[in-house]
């Protein structure tokens, strides 16, 4: 178990992290630049000291301001990979690498070296400098001389920014493999939800030097606690409603910015709500018109505008029955944003009638009730 | 005193070196110190340190004068002691030292500022102390700096004028040193001593500069990397 509970007074606010994990679990702190991940993270390494608060690992105490127990970082035996991977530019591959064994036997420092050097394709390279090696090779440098301390706690502070997005992809398989077979537990500082998602089972998502919600993978993309947590996960489309109805499973809400009613799951108490609706999970469809089916949730449109990717497009929707569209414009010139929705439309070549979208086009825009999160409305 | 007495070269070069040394050994830890910490005076600090770099030499002079002088406590001590410190060699070492240790300070001070904090950060969560990484990291990192400040300090220490003259006078063979041997030669009229003197001294401080600037260019040469 490894119990975390600091304060810290920092310039802009104070941080204040309340965590609790299970030995081998991995958890991601995810927020925006400056919001306390990374002093976090130094806390826990003992880089930095909290002004308050406690950090035990397992039955080892690191930290704990009522008895005045501060154990310094170089005593903690903590894993740490650092942003810019900080080789030591003196030192060749293998001296890097053994850089934290210098207390050990010398056979056995050179047979973990080895081993290492071996298990992270690093052979060959033992006795160049990491000037000269590229960055994909020091990523692994890096790794290696922590992983070769055997740390029960491994922490790594935006591991994958330096790198390239191609270099990036096979860095995080790699740090997947070595993850799945390191059995400690592990700490990811991240802006990038994507990275945490595929590296950790946790995710805690921090917003001025305090976490907002803490849960899993799912949790965090499916129950937003709040409009934060929704916006710093990617959630595109948020709006205010209110319930007018309930029928047990489902409730009836008014959005009155996009004018409409939607059905969505009844799990909260309140009436006044927020919604959120990922890009991915809005369904668009062409040719609105043709179709006699009129499911529940769905709405027909037009196409504002589109952006193409390489497996799909964004489309940018502007709903018929928005006030806005009624060539109000007057209305119109007080509205942030000409569409409504955004939504992420994958092409799908097997089907016959495929054809990307184009602006102006007409659509049908389906909300599924199962991918539509809600949270009480943020007050004020 | 004839051409051929080269007495004051060999004073100043022994007089210079030991300075540079004592240098080393009070200013590393210093220069150390103040780049490492957060704590606030450490301005204050490196401001006291400058002072010998501002202050006329002949000013430093008078006041080491009175710190070192029979009339202080410090004095009287090393006079009890059998080692009085005023207008011998140990007083014209101490006169170079704290003249020129500014330099060997904030050289080594911006070398060891100019070292990556992730790389000390490192050293700290793989299990090195401080003075390992001291040893470990921060000097072979900062080497070129270190040595490029103890240059600077040993030239201005062959240098001193004033303050060593106010501290220590013009000894032969214990406090005459090269600049004061120029002084003197000048005022017997000993031109081609004087001559001889400045040359050498002029070829010293060419010499330092072209080693600094090799240094200074290596160093960059690292960082752009």
């Amino acid at each position: 178990m490894i119990e975390v509970r600091i304060s810290k007074a920092l310039e802009l606010f104070s941080l204040q992290v309340d965590i609790k994990l299970s030995e081998g679990s991995s958890l991601a702190l995810v927020g925006s630049s400056g919001c306390g991940k990374s002093m976090t993270l130094r806390m826990i390494a003992g880089l930095e000291q909290p002004d308050e608060g406690y950090v035990k690992v397992g039955n080892t105490v690191f930290y704990d301001s009522s008895e005045r127990i501060f154990v310094p970082a170089y005593k903690r035996h903590v894993g740490f990979l650092f942003q810019n991977y900080a080789l030591f530019p003196h030192l060749t591959v293998e001296q890097n690498i053994a850089f934290g064994l210098n207390h050990r036997h010398k056979r056995e420092r050179q047979e973990k070296v080895d081993s290492i050097l071996e298990r992270l394709r690093l052979k060959g390279l033992e006795k160049r400098y990491p000037q000269y090696i590229s960055g994909g090779q020091q990523q692994r440098v890096a790794l290696a001389r922590t992983l070769v301390t055997d740390p029960e706690l491994l922490l790594l502070d935006e591991p994958f920014s330096a790198l390239d997005s191609q270099v990036k992809k096979k860095m995080e398989k790699e740090v997947i493999d070595v993850r799945n077979a390191f059995s400690g537990t592990l700490i990811l500082v991240t802006h990038s939800l994507e990275e945490a998602f595929r590296l950790c089972s946790n995710i805690a998502v921090m917003d001025n030097g305090k976490i907002i919600q803490l849960g899993t993978k799912d949790e965090i993309i499916r129950q937003p606690a709040n409009r934060t947590v929704a916006r710093l996960t990617g959630t595109e489309n948020i709006f205010d409603g209110t319930v007018i109805e309930r029928y047990g499973e489902t409730a009836r809400l008014w959005v009155e910015e996009l004018n409409v009613h939607l059905t969505i799951p009844n799990t909260l108490k309140q009436d006044k709500l927020s919604l959120g609706i990922r890009t991915a999970q809005l369904i668009v469809e062409q040719d609105p018109g043709t179709r006699g089916r009129d499911p529940e949730n769905s709405f027909s449109g037009r196409i504002v505008q589109t952006i193409p990717t390489p497996d799909g497009q964004f489309v940018f929707i502007q709903l018929a029955g928005d006030r806005a569209s009624l060539s109000d414009n007057s209305t119109l010139a007080h509205r942030q944003r000409d569409y409504d929705l955004q939504a992420y439309v994958p092409f799908n070549d097997g089907k016959s009638d495929h054809r990307p979208f184009q602006p102006g086009d007409p659509c049908r825009v389906v909300f599924s009730i199962s991918s539509i999160a809600v949270w009480p409305r943020d007050k004020g | 005193m004839s051409i051929s007495d080269l007495t004051p070269l060999y004073l100043s070069l022994r007089l210079a070196l030991t300075a540079t040394f004592i240098g080393l050994l009070i200013g590393l830890p210093i220069a150390w110190y103040l780049g490492n910490t957060q704590w606030k005076g450490r301005e204050v600090l490196d401001s006291l340190i400058s002072i010998p770099m501002v202050l006329p030499p002949t000013v430093l002079g008078y006041y080491l004068l009175v710190i070192l002088g029979r009339n202080s406590w410090i004095g009287q001590l090393a006079e009890r002691l059998g080692t009085p410190l005023v207008f011998t060699t140990r007083g014209a070492i101490i006169a170079a030292t704290v003249v020129s240790i500014p330099f060997f300070i904030k050289t080594a001070r911006s070398a060891i500022e100019g070292i990556p904090s992730n790389l000390l950060d490192a050293a700290r969560v793989l299990g090195r102390t401080e003075l390992n990484i001291f040893f470990s990291v921060v000097i072979p990192n900062a080497w070129k700096g270190i040595v490029a400040g103890l240059v600077l300090m040993f030239a201005r220490a062959l240098g001193d004028f004033g303050t060593t003259l106010m501290v220590s006078g013009g000894i032969p063979g214990e406090t005459l040193t090269m600049p004061i041997a120029i002084y003197n030669a000048m005022l017997a009229g000993d031109q081609s001593t004087a001559n001889l003197l400045a040359l050498i001294m002029a070829g010293t401080a060419l010499m330092v500069l072209i080693l600094i600037n090799l240094l200074n260019r290596q160093v960059g040469r690292r960082g752009n990397r």
